[in-house]
């Protein structure tokens, strides 16, 4: 059994995990960088380990030193988070050389998983239907051709150094194939100095489902239910929901299925993620896997009641799940947004700062995970995510006007700090979001329509509505006699009839 | 809540047990096992640890394809040498720690598919010191690659001569240089990697010998070790001093690579140069190209109106493609080779080989660059001497390896400057003139830009030559003859037009074999439609003059120059009047 855990990360998902350990009777210790000395999960934890400066490589990403602090603070396990070394094979193999118990799966199947051409290959030998296209780059028009009649059109070709939507061309029809084929390599040689491209076959209106999973160590293995994430920039995901509305309960089961069958053939143990990419029909292909606890796990653990670090970190332990598949049953909707402090308007430029105000909303089934309290800074070397506000509602349209309302309740501010609250409302507002049909494209192709809407709802509510004044029934404060805390200094305080005896 | 103390940051250790590794340059812990997936590069500073020999060959060769060849087994000890232990002794002891039987490992590999002899060098055996059994295996490695027509790749990593074989030693840099030389007057492709440490007797022999020098990065080379140098002047020295870096801002090395860049660049290098495998594309590329080629023959000017001022004006837009765009777009592939080998690389001048349409040739052209940034560091596209010695050197190696040669054409002129004349810039023009009028292989120029004066022309003395819509070939600047002749340079456009300036005149006066076309407007407004316009002529001639032999081509070039006079145009003397 676990004691002493050792959180190898910072912000939001450190205070999750340490919260977690209090509530199994664990002892926690935070590990922390020069500029995070203050941060929440270092207050909260039994011990704290300054492991190095505010640069990762040198602190979150430094194996000797988290080894070390771990060693010396007496710590048996570590919970790697996400990001930062969760996914480092090399990372758990150490932990389990230097007999610490890595809260994530055996190292090897770390290694395959990480390996997107292994990941694929395993998968489809599990049976999981991956995605037409080739892995490997396309050299010449002809071998493109040649695979693009093999998968079936459209294709897309896609400039391997390329990203949000610039670098790659849909092909519809073969005759097209070579012109697309070279301007693309062109448009990258050009651009990315780089002409590498790959083919692949191009899915319309497609969607990011991905399937949340637990494994224990003796091969059981149940999914959790799905989340939709196909609102991403970039491949940056901003807000996620579940469950997918737009597949039947038999596709969902089935996806359900698959996810976990293809994690129990390779051995996985512990939370993960089978990422797949669903088209218009309802087919699903197999992306994908993320061998870890993702930013997005609280939709899956207000949807099904199951708290998914806890579990991670009992199954860690050597224990067995504590409930079978038919014992998940995901109720309602969940949302979740993420905060970051970005500036949407610039590129999504990180707006750190110091966050000298920060109201979190609250209310029924509303949650915000954070890192931050009112006064802290948010510090510029690490990723922008200022916390994330999950709701639940019993449908999805209920849970949209919950989003919405929590939204409007969150009141961050301070100097050069910007967040992407704004664009979330703007977002939920969206004819085609509330009518779940943006694909995983619609934030590249139609983001500064939101952001125009994002802007005009900036202008018209900065806060809650306060048209009016408040209506006084009795009389206002300022008639008040007894001068209250907060205009003490101003109103001159009345001479005090002397109360000594003497 | 308690705190502990932060575990002390990695400063120069002990060795740590296990699988850890400190990085000699910066004392950064290294998992063993990722500074093997790694190749060995610190990912803190980027320092790259030494590799044996055998790691070497892992990294270079494809999986299974090294055969290792056979020497005789000697042990020479010519002067029955002892220092504070006998020297077979000291022999012994190398391998038994080396595990290899000398300094140098021979043998044949395949690398990106292309058959070649491979020579490595093991710095763990005696510091990679050459004695007289690694001259046998270095000279035995070219006769190898000679015999089997293979191209030959060495890596080298030595302090320099053997002090144990004494004197021995020292002749074996004249019996490799001697199988190196034998080697170039072949035309086989020799590449040597320069890695850390390359000095004294190896690097002032073979290892500088080859056709293409690539230094890895951070690798030390040098003939006298910094300590000797410090030592014998008392100078400071700088703190890159004889580094890859060093070297090829000297001129002294044709690139530096990273290790993980080491392999795909040998590929490319190999295939540039016709070794291995005819590759899909190249036959896949040609016909395709050549297909809606003839669609398009050469647009001869329509508008042989254009107002020279205009072209002038477009010619040097800022945004207008630049050599090195050029090789991006409108060629395959293209690797740069820098430096003239003498003494520094000259921005101002690019050149490399590249493929085109399924052709390997070589390069050469201006280079101008576009942000204010890159034109100072490419002084505008004006070459100094060095510049034109690349040029020639790289003349030479199409010719070596038979392949034609395509220059681009951008330039002001050649810098103008106490330097440049202090390292001889009418001797390097006059030169890089000569050896493009008398080389055996074909060369097609393209004036792309600007071509001012014998700095252009340097350059464009070939077989072929063609000018873009808006370039210009020109004895001097329009605003440089507009101030000696109308003594003022605002009368520029004045003289721009008096001396014709613009690819028509270049092509009726049959200065210019071919136009061509640009989109509207200029190629700057459509760089890349500019670049398949490009591509499509280069192809068309190259396919057109490859077609002569060596004889044909030399006699058909001095014709061609000797009838350029001007009689049928008017001569460029009387503009003035």
């Amino acid at each position: 059994m676990i004691d002493r855990l050792l959180i190898a990360n910072r912000g939001e998902i450190a205070v999750r995990i340490a919260r977690a350990c209090r509530e199994l009777g664990i002892e926690v210790v935070a590990v922390h960088s020069t500029s995070d000395r203050n941060s929440a999960v270092v207050a909260m934890a039994d011990e704290a380990v300054h492991i190095g400066p505010p640069a990762p490589r040198r602190s979150y990403l430094h194996v000797p030193n988290i080894v070390e602090a771990a060693l010396r603070a007496g710590a048996d396990a570590v919970h790697p988070g996400y990001g930062f070394l969760s996914e480092d094979p090399d990372f758990a193999e150490i932990c389990a050389a230097e007999g610490l118990t890595f809260v994530g799966p055996p190292p090897a199947v770390m290694q395959q998983m990480g390996n997107k051409a292994t990941a694929r290959r395993l998968m489809a030998e599990a049976g999981l239907p991956l995605l037409p296209g080739v892995v490997e780059p396309v050299r010449t028009a002809e071998e493109g051709r040649a695979i693009a009649d093999e998968i079936g059109y459209p294709v897309i070709v896609k400039a391997a150094a390329g990203g949000g939507g610039r670098g790659m061309t849909v092909v519809r029809a073969p005759e097209d194939f070579d012109e697309a084929f070279v301007t693309t390599r062109a448009v990258a040689r050009a651009v990315f100095r780089d002409p590498t491209v790959y083919v692949e076959r191009f899915l319309s209106g497609a969607r990011h489902v991905e399937v949340q999973i637990l494994c224990d160590a003796h091969g059981n293995g149940v999914s959790l239910g799905e989340r939709d994430c196909s609102l991403q920039r970039r491949h940056q995901k901003l807000l996620e929901e579940g469950p997918a509305g737009h597949l039947t309960p038999e596709q969902r089961t089935e996806l359900g299925r698959l996810a976990v069958h293809g994690a129990l053939s390779v051995g996985y143990t512990g939370a993960g993620t089978m990422e797949f990419l669903v088209d218009g029909s309802g087919a699903a292909f197999f992306m994908e896997m993320n061998a870890r606890i993702q930013v997005e796990h609280p939709v899956t653990e207000l949807l099904t009641g199951i708290d998914l670090v806890r579990e991670q970190i009992l199954v860690a332990a050597g224990r067995r799940l504590a409930f079978r598949q038919e014992d998940v049953v995901p109720r309602g909707a969940a949302i979740e947004c993420r905060i970051n402090a970005e500036d949407p308007t610039r590129g999504f430029a990180p707006a750190p700062g110091r966050l000298e105000v920060l109201q979190v909303p609250d209310g029924p089934w509303t949650r915000f995970d954070t890192g931050y309290r009112q006064g802290d800074t948010v510090s510029p070397d690490y990723d922008s995510l200022l916390g994330k506000l999950v709701v639940w509602a019993p449908d999805r349209d209920q849970a949209i006007r919950r989003m919405d309302r929590a939204l409007a309740e969150m009141r961050v501010e301070g100097p050069g700090v910007h967040t992407t609250i704004a664009l979330h409302r703007a977002l939920l507002r969206d004819p085609d979001v509330v009518a779940d049909r943006h694909d995983v494209q619609f934030l590249d192709r139609c983001l500064p329509a939101v952001l125009a809407r994002a802007a005009s709802l900036d202008d018209a509510a900065p806060g809650l509505p306060a048209a009016r004044g408040g209506l006084q029934l009795v009389p206002t404060p300022a008639a008040d006699p007894r001068p209250d805390r907060s205009t003490e200094g101003e109103i001159p305080c009345p001479p005090r009839p002397s109360l000594s005896t003497t | 809540m308690t705190r502990s103390a932060t575990p002390v940051p990695p400063v120069p250790a002990p060795q740590p047990p296990g699988g850890w590794v400190s990085c000699p340059a910066c004392g950064w812990l290294l998992y063993r096992k990722r500074l093997d997936r790694d190749l060995h590069v610190c990912p803190e500073c980027d320092h790259h640890l030494r590799l044996s020999a055998r790691a070497r060959i892992d990294l270079l060769a494809d999986p299974g394809s090294w055969t290792e060849a056979y020497f005789a087994p000697s042990t020479p000890d010519p002067l029955a040498f002892t220092d504070l232990r006998d020297y077979p002794d000291r022999l012994a002891e190398a391998e038994r720690r080396s595990g290899e039987s000398e300094a140098v490992v021979v043998g044949t590999a395949r690398i990106g598919g292309a058959e070649v002899v491979l020579a490595v060098m093991d710095f763990g055996f005696l510091g990679g010191s050459m004695g007289v059994e690694v001259g046998r295996r270095v000279s035995g490695a070219a006769e190898l690659a000679l015999e089997r027509g293979l191209p030959l790749v060495t890596v080298c990593a030595s302090g320099g001569a053997r002090m144990q074989e004494g004197v021995f030693s020292l002749l074996q840099m004249a019996r490799v240089s001697c199988a190196f030389g034998r080697l170039r007057e072949a035309g086989l492709l020799s590449v040597c990697v320069l890695t850390d440490p390359t000095y004294g007797g190896v690097s002032a022999s073979f290892a500088t010998l080859a056709s293409v020098l690539v230094g890895e990065r951070g690798a030390h080379v040098g003939f006298a070790g910094p300590r000797v140098v410090q030592e014998t002047i008392r100078a400071e020295l700088p703190r890159d001093f004889q580094t890859a870096e060093f070297l090829m801002s000297h001129g002294l090395v044709d690139r530096v690579e990273s290790r993980a860049e080491l392999r795909p660049l040998l590929v490319r290098l190999l295939a540039l140069h016709g070794a291995g495998p005819a590759t899909p594309a190249d036959r896949a590329e040609d016909t395709d190209t050549d297909a809606d080629e003839d669609v398009d023959t050469d647009v001869d000017t329509d508008d042989a109106d254009a107002d020279p001022w205009d072209v002038v004006q477009r010619a040097r837009v800022t945004e207008r493609p630049t050599t090195l765009d050029y090789l991006h777009t409108a060629f395959d592939d293209f690797v740069e080779l820098h430096g003239d080998r003498v003494f520094a690389d000259d921005p101002a001048v690019v050149g490399g080989v590249a493929s085109i349409g399924g052709r390997r040739v070589v390069v050469l052209g201006h280079e101008k660059g576009h942000t204010v940034r890159e034109r100072v560091a490419r002084n505008f596209g004006m070459p100094h001497p060095e510049g034109y010695r690349k040029a020639l050197r790289l003349l030479d190696h199409a010719e070596s390896f038979g392949l034609p040669v395509v220059t681009l054409v951008d330039t002001p002129g050649a810098h103008p400057g106490p330097e440049a004349e202090e390292r001889g810039q009418s001797h390097a023009i006059a030169e890089a003139i000569l050896r493009s009028s008398r080389l055996r292989v074909p060369v097609v120029s393209v004036v792309t830009g600007e071509g001012g004066s014998g700095g252009a022309l340097a350059l464009c003395t070939s077989d072929r030559l063609l000018v873009m819509e808006n370039a210009f070939l020109s004895v001097i600047s329009p605003e440089g003859c507009a101030a000696i002749l109308w003594r003022t340079a605002v009368a520029a456009p004045t003289a721009a037009r008096a001396m014709r300036l613009g690819a028509a005149h270049l092509r009726s006066a049959g200065i210019a074999t071919a136009v061509v076309p640009e989109p509207p407007g200029g190629a700057h407004t459509d760089p890349l439609a500019a670049a398949g316009l490009l591509r499509r002529a280069l192809v068309r001639e190259l396919d057109d003059v490859c077609r002569l032999d060596a004889a044909t081509l030399l006699d058909t070039r001095a014709r061609r120059l000797a009838r350029i006079s001007g009689d049928d145009g008017r001569p460029l003397q009387t503009v003035g009047s």
